[in-house]
């Protein structure tokens, strides 16, 4: 009983934290950075028990602790920690209450870290469920504007059809199909219905989180309609998670199905692939564009995980993993760039940033250069591994490629604006300490690079 | 000094000297030139380099042996290898030197040449990994490494190109260097690890696999090449590039093509394609003489040199598809020769332009007004339309009598363009030389500095010496 | 032995080229044509003694082949060399004391580098080496013209003409894979197209000849000063056409079509020059026009003597350049001048009637059944021009004004040049009754054309209007650039510009509107594209299944 309720430390200590933070909204004066400040520590300490307990979970029947989860966890957790330490400096520059904010994003973490863990059925679509609305609740956070409004309605309406779809098909499950390991065996033995209603109930849900075409639609808006720091949310934090457990359900639950979902994940791919490249280019809003972007990287996820071979999980999940932590980079930049005050989505806006900021502007080329796997930069060495081990059909390779050639004009629009436009206003100064974690995550950026062998040691996880 | 050491950091040292660059001062108002400085003495200083690596090929027998190799271990399979010989060391130092003619010619008081030497040492120090990449995964990386410092020195150097027409032919470039990659990965997933380039014809490949990579090689390798269709997009970018770097970068792509075929390509040309070799020769020639006959209906002279740039590259992509192999060091020494009167004739070309948009007279006659350069300009002219006063003259006579001996029409029609293109030039050169009514006291010209004049005598000079052996620095 | 005379040509030309006050011009230049005739000296040496070595000296060595310098010393290569030697003696000669030459230093070099690019041209038996001392001698001609709008066209005439030459020896090199020029024989054995060699190479050759159809660029030499030019047609692009012509007889005579084109080529280029010769009154001109008539002459009397290129046609010309010589004293004595020199002129004309006949005299001993008529003709035409000159002149000496004879040097040159011809003509008086024959004639044309008008014909304007350069601009420069901006236009413009690129680019413009409007639709997209995904997958799922 100790033993179990030393195991949920990790998620308790994040529990911990959002009464710290409602405490400290209710009696301290201090404001704003202090509720950052414990939503950090709080993180902090739930990865630390996380990798302290990486193979130890409660409820061994409906959770499941491993190195890969607990990967999974700390990259959240780090990606959550920049996200806050970002937000941190736009809501003491708005002025504006950080409460709500601080407690969605902690009880976010929470809600990750168990859909991360999890291995029932059920508990996953109950932490899908709770995860929808309260990313409905943190969207709802943004100022207020009715497009937004609007935006935010739709998406919830979107959650709840998908919740419902799932809802219904896991309504035919018994007791002993909860768990991912029973599932497919289970499931095999129904008729097609049923299996269908089951693994597609799953398959579209997570990829309605994870952003894929055809459920891509929510995404852009939710990175770039809202404010920065919701924006932020979505872009950086839980990509991961839904993935690993995407991929979970790849390896327990889909892989024998693998004749039947073969197809749908090349079509959903190729869907992917050409609605990022379009978008990205349909756009004048720079954080969507490199929403945009990712759903192209997702596309080419689902094309390698249709070829459904041993090295295809590991790969795409090291791709994505290296995505996110180039986006960290990008979006330190992002929140770099402002305009009386106001951050800067929008492209014509950033005319001749570079003359004026020709640092923060070097590195966002850089990290856009690595996005698009351009060689030498790391970008390409992941692409490469993704296509190297487990490529299978020639034209797959072909979209692919066709895909990135689509996209780069969009990148390029980026740098060109930047660099090769007459400088159109007066921007705003650049605070040192995105100055630091630029250089910092720079030199972590090239170190990876030099010493590829880091992704390589993750390969013996899966 | 290891040569292995000398090779890193011959492809190193333009990137650590583009850093150098980025940090030099570059205050127009104080009139220092140190970024420009600084790149010249990087440049400079990888030229000497080159010409210590060539001091380790002690004779003309070791123009095929004599490889210097290193590798960097990525991965169990995948291992960064690269080497140098005679070869990959003659289009090295031709680069080498039109890259340091180029950066003579850049114009100091241009307020964005830091930028533009920057992006200029990266992509020289890409184009020198590729010339010496000797597995398919460096050189992929080298190929493709390339593209986005010129597609950046382009911006930098003139922001008059319309977006349309660079995106066309950074298309182009990307789509080759996208084929690339299928090729290379397909090859690597079939050889299940890195593969020497010069051992690519001997994996056994099935035949649907061998259309895709050879064919994805070949498309690669050609989009660089200024054959119809895909050199119109390089023509209308060329013609409203006024830097001379960059024109000079941008006219390299096609020779690093022409590099690679000539070192990698089969000699028996894979069956699957086969068929499709005379349709593109045929295509090659056509362009040839439409690109001869562009030069020769345009009376601006730099669209004369664009042309007769065009001529050449493509008799040497004819001269890399014939059957034979002894014609390899011809092609070295003539690509050697031709980068450096190319070079100079277009920072010639541009200063030129320059001048003349400055003081607003015409460009006809201009060289009247400047001794030095019209001195300059018509050694390379002469130099250029096949005068025996550099190897090129005499390695070009050896090529075309190698197509001659397998094609007999291709030959004629590739005479007739070389024609077209010399007397292009040659008028061009004469149009420059026509004498204006201005009394010499009106005109305010001023002619090249005393530096860059040296510099170009030097140039001449090699070439000259080259004439009686082209290799007279390997000592 | 060649390679000794190669190598102090060498030194001398270098040594010309030291940079010097001006004041030591004419000493320098002295110097020069001094050392060439002792090296003179001992060529005429070596020629007696009748050596047959060579020497050769690799320069570079590929896979294909080597690239060499060839340096034969045989008894034919001297007889070929031999007029160019004198006729450089005599032009540096002349340079070192023509008091309007400025550069008469680096004009002495050009003319030892110009005699020795000759001499390797002769001597070398390569392919290479041929086409590198062409191209060489061609550079010095633009060298010696020194005027940028007289030279312009003659370079890009023999620009084109240089390039056809290419095409034959890299054709020749190709089907052969040796460079010796021995083995052009041999070429209908591994080759054919005999004819199209033949043409390109008349091609090449008509033009370095100036022939009818190609004296464009000729005709507008005489822009440059006449002290550049007067030897030109002897030294230059002119004579290496002529060696090359020897030496490239194997694959031209088996050609059936080479005799017809020949005559042809020979009559035209000989009757355009007898009436450009009448018809213009400067005597520049006329020089121009003259020489096209010695060429045509020299190129069918090589081609009759069946190549074989033997001491007296070596004499012929040497003869021809002394006439070329009178010319250009005549030009400087009467038309440059405000009044003339009486004496000199009329020495000039002694000297001129003396050198023809001296020609005649040579040419009568290549007289054969295959000669005769080419050489009578010649003689008669000849006859016509230098009476129709001397007429022209004399009468000139009336209308000018005559000064007192203050400039002797004239006199002093005809007088060297007139003791040179005895020489040259020495031992030969049983021949002099054509000497008679040919003055006799001479005379009598001279006072027919007492009874024309002359003048009148002369301001014809002929000479100042090039009618077939003029033809093929219209009719060939022109439709070839508009066919060519046709293309241009067809491939890049229309093709690409217009049709291809806005194709593309409107794709992606329609692609990126219909994604704005679709996205624009709201609840409806978001709706459909679930509907979409749940539909599709839910059918392939079930497709699969089955």
């Amino acid at each position: 009983m100790i033993e179990n309720i030393i195991y949920t430390l990790s998620e308790s200590s994040l529990i911990a934290s959002i009464v710290g933070v409602l405490m400290s909204a209710l009696f301290s004066q201090e404001g704003k950075k202090t509720c950052f400040k414990i939503a950090q520590i709080g993180i902090l300490f739930s990865a630390f028990f996380a990798v302290l307990f990486y193979n130890k979970t409660f409820l061994e029947g409906f959770f499941s602790a491993s190195w890969k989860t607990t990967l999974t966890y700390c990259i959240c957790a780090f990606s959550a920690l920049c996200w806050l330490w970002l937000s941190s400096k736009w809501f003491v520059k708005q002025d504006a209450s950080s409460t709500r904010f601080c407690v969605l994003a902690l009880f976010l973490m929470f809600l990750l870290s168990l859909i991360i863990k999890t291995t029932n059925v059920f508990v996953l679509y109950g932490g899908l469920a709770f995860l929808g609305l309260t990313q409905y609740a943190l969207l709802k956070t943004s100022t207020s504007s009715e497009s937004l409004y609007h935006f935010a309605a739709k998406y919830l309406f979107a959650a709840l059809v998908c919740f419902a779809f799932l809802g219904c098909a896991l309504y035919f499950l018994s007791g002993n199909s909860y768990h991912f390991d029973a599932l497919a065996a289970f499931l095999q033995t129904q008729s097609a219905l049923k299996a269908a209603g089951v693994v597609l109930g799953l398959f579209c849900c997570i990829l309605f989180f994870v952003g894929a075409a055809p459920f891509h639609f929510w995404y852009a808006d939710a990175v770039s309609a809202s404010d920065l720091p919701v924006g932020t949310y979505f872009a950086l934090v839980p990509n991961m998670a839904c993935w690993s457990v995407f991929l979970s359900l790849y390896d327990k639950v889909f892989m024998p199905f693998s004749q039947n979902l073969k197809p749908i994940f090349v079509v959903f791919g190729c869907l992917s692939i050409v609605l990022g490249a379009i978008g990205a280019n349909a756009t004048r809003f720079i954080r969507k564009i490199f929403s945009f972007a990712y759903l192209y990287q997702l596309g080419v996820a689902l094309l390698v995980l249709s070829t459904f071979r041993e090295q295809s999980a590991f790969a795409t999940y090291l791709y994505l993993e290296v995505y996110l932590f180039l986006m960290i980079g990008v979006y330190v930049c992002l929140f770099g760039m402002r305009l009386n005050g106001a951050h800067i989505n929008n492209l014509s806006f950033l005319k001749g940033y570079a003359s004026v900021r020709p640092y923060v502007s070097a590195t966002m080329v850089f990290y856009i250069l690595c996005l698009t796997g351009l060689p030498p930069f790391i970008g390409f060495a992941t692409q490469f591994f993704m296509l190297f081990n487990v490529y299978r059909s020639l034209w797959l390779l072909y979209v692919i490629l066709a895909g990135f050639l689509l996209l780069l004009p969009a990148y390029f629009r980026i740098i060109q604006t930047i660099y090769f436009f007459k400088k159109g206003y007066h921007f705003d100064r650049v605070e040192f300490g995105l100055y630091v974690a630029l250089i910092v995550h720079i030199v972590f950026v090239l170190l990876l690079a030099f010493k590829p062998n880091f992704f390589m040691m993750q390969a013996s996880l899966f | 000094m290891n040569a292995g050491i000398l090779l890193c950091l011959v492809i190193l040292l333009p990137l650590i000297g583009g850093l150098f660059v980025l940090n030099a001062k570059d205050a127009v108002a104080s009139n220092a030139k140190n970024a420009r400085h600084t790149a010249l003495l990087t440049v400079f200083s990888n030229i000497l380099l080159i010409l210590f690596l060539f001091s380790y090929f002690k004779s003309a027998e070791s123009q095929t042996s004599g490889l210097i190799d290193i590798a960097f271990v990525l991965t169990n399979k995948i291992e960064f290898i690269f080497g140098a010989d005679l070869f990959a060391l003659v289009f090295v130092f031709g680069v080498q030197i039109a890259v340091f003619v180029g950066v003579l010619g850049v114009k100091k008081e241009n307020q964005s040449q830091k930028g533009v030497l920057f992006f200029a040492l990266c992509y020289l120090s890409m184009t020198n990994g590729y010339f010496f990449a000797r597995d398919i995964c460096s050189f992929y990386i080298c190929f493709c490494g390339q593209l986005f410092p010129l597609y950046m020195l382009m911006c930098f150097a003139n922001s008059e190109i319309q977006n349309t027409k660079l995106f066309y032919l950074f298309g182009h470039y990307f789509l080759g260097a996208a084929l690339l990659f299928a090729s290379f990965v397909l090859i690597m997933h079939t050889k299940q690890g890195d593969v020497l380039i010069e051992k690519i014809s001997s994996v056994h490949f099935s035949h649907q696999k061998s259309i895709y990579i050879w064919g994805g090689i070949f498309l690669a390798l050609m989009l660089r090449m200024p054959v119809w269709p895909f050199y119109h997009a390089l023509t209308s970018v060329s013609v409203k590039l006024t830097n001379s770097l960059a024109l000079i970068a941008l006219n390299f792509l096609p020779l690093s093509g022409v590099y690679a075929l000539t070192r990698y390509w089969p000699l028996d040309i894979p069956v699957e394609i086969e068929l499709l070799s005379p349709i593109f020769q045929i295509l090659c020639i056509v362009t040839m003489l439409v690109a001869a006959f562009g030069g020769f209906i345009y009376s601006n002279t730099s669209q004369k040199i664009h042309h007769y740039i065009f001529v050449y590259d493509l008799l040497y992509l004819l001269a890399v598809f014939l059957p034979t192999d002894v014609i390899k060091m011809n092609i070295a020494y003539s690509v050697f020769a031709f980068l450096l009167m190319g070079s100079c004739l277009i920072v010639l070309q541009s200063y030129m332009q320059n001048q003349s948009l400055k003081t607003g007279l015409a460009l006809k006659g201009i060289l009247c007004h400047m001794p030095k350069a019209s001195l300059c300009y018509f050694l390379f002219v002469l130099a250029a339309i096949g005068l025996p006063v550099s190897a090129f003259f005499w390695n070009n006579f050896l090529i075309v009598s190698e197509i001659f001996n397998y094609h007999l029409y291709a030959g004629t029609a590739v005479i007739f363009a070389m024609t077209m293109a010399a007397v292009s030039l040659l008028e061009g050169a004469y149009e420059l030389k026509t004498e204006t009514c201005l009394p010499q006291t009106q005109v305010k010209i001023k002619d090249i500095d005393i530096f860059t004049f040296c510099v170009c005598i030097l140039i001449m000079s090699v070439l000259l010496v080259s004439v009686v052996r082209p290799l007279w620095f390997v000592f | 032995m060649l390679n000794e005379t190669v190598l102090y040509l060498f030194l001398i030309g270098v040594a010309s080229l030291i940079h010097t006050n001006r004041r030591y011009d004419f000493l320098l230049s002295f110097a020069a044509a001094f050392f060439v005739c002792v090296v003179f000296g001992a060529f005429v040496l070596d020629f007696k003694t009748g050596l047959d070595l060579s020497y050769t000296l690799v320069l570079d060595s590929s896979q294909n082949t080597n690239i060499k310098l060839d340096i034969i010393s045989s008894p034919q290569n001297y007889i070929l060399i031999l007029p160019f030697f004198v006729i450089t003696i005599l032009a540096m000669f002349n340079n070192a004391f023509f008091k309007y030459e400025p550069n008469k230093k680096n004009m002495a070099a050009c003319f030892v580098f110009n005699l020795l690019s000759l001499l390797m041209l002769i001597s070398g038996h390569n392919f290479i080496q041929m086409m590198t001392f062409v191209l060489v001698v061609d550079i010095l001609s633009q060298l010696f013209i020194r005027d940028m709008r007289a030279g312009r066209l003659c370079s890009l005439y023999n620009l084109v003409s240089d390039m056809g030459l290419f095409l034959v020896l890299a054709m020749l090199e190709g089907k052969l894979s040796n460079l010796d020029v021995g083995n052009i024989s041999h070429y209908y054995e591994t080759g054919k197209h005999r004819d199209f060699i033949m043409f390109v190479v008349m091609f090449s050759l008509c033009i370095k000849f100036g022939f009818f159809l190609f004296q464009g660029y000729w005709l507008d030499l005489k822009k440059a000063k006449f002290h550049n030019l007067y030897f030109l047609p002897y030294l230059s692009s002119s004579m290496a056409g002529l060696i090359l012509f020897v030496k490239f007889y194997p694959i031209l005579v088996v050609s059936p079509s080479f005799l017809p084109l020949v005559n042809w080529l020979s009559v035209l280029t000989a009757a355009f020059g007898t009436v450009g010769a009448v018809l213009s009154s400067k005597i520049k001109e006329k020089f121009m026009y003259f020489n096209m008539i010695m060429m045509a002459f020299l190129v069918k009397l090589l081609e009759r003597l069946d190549f074989q290129w033997n001491i007296y046609f070596s004499t012929v010309l040497i003869l021809c350049f002394i006439l070329s010589m009178c010319f250009y004293y005549f030009h400087y004595d009467i038309e440059r001048k405000l009044a003339a020199n009486k004496p000199a002129v009329l020495m000039e004309v002694f000297t001129t009637l003396g050198t023809a006949s001296a020609l005649v005299l040579q040419t009568s001993f290549l007289f054969s059944k295959n000669t005769s008529l080419w050489i009578f003709g010649f003689a008669l035409v000849l006859c016509f021009v230098l009476a129709l000159l001397c007429r022209q002149i004399l009468e000139a000496l009336k209308n000018v004004k005559l000064c007192k004879p203050t400039d002797f040097l004239s006199i002093f040159v005809m007088l060297f040049l007139n003791v040179f011809v005895l020489f040259l003509c020495r031992g030969e008086v049983a021949q002099y009754w054509v000497v008679l024959l040919f003055l006799a004639c001479l005379t009598l044309v001279y006072y027919l054309l007492g009874f024309i008008n002359t003048a009148k014909i002369q301001s014809f304007a002929f000479q100042d209007v090039d009618f077939l350069g003029v033809f093929l601009k219209k009719c060939f420069i022109a439709p070839f650039k508009k066919a060519g901006l046709l293309i241009n236009i067809l491939t890049d413009f229309i093709l690409l510009e217009r049709t291809f690129f806005p194709l593309l680019s409107g794709a992606n413009v329609w692609l990126i509107r219909s994604y704005r409007r679709i996205s624009r639709m709201g609840f409806l997209y978001y709706f459909l594209c679930m509907l979409f995904g749940f539909l599709v997958s839910f059918y392939i799922f079930i497709r699969s299944k089955q």
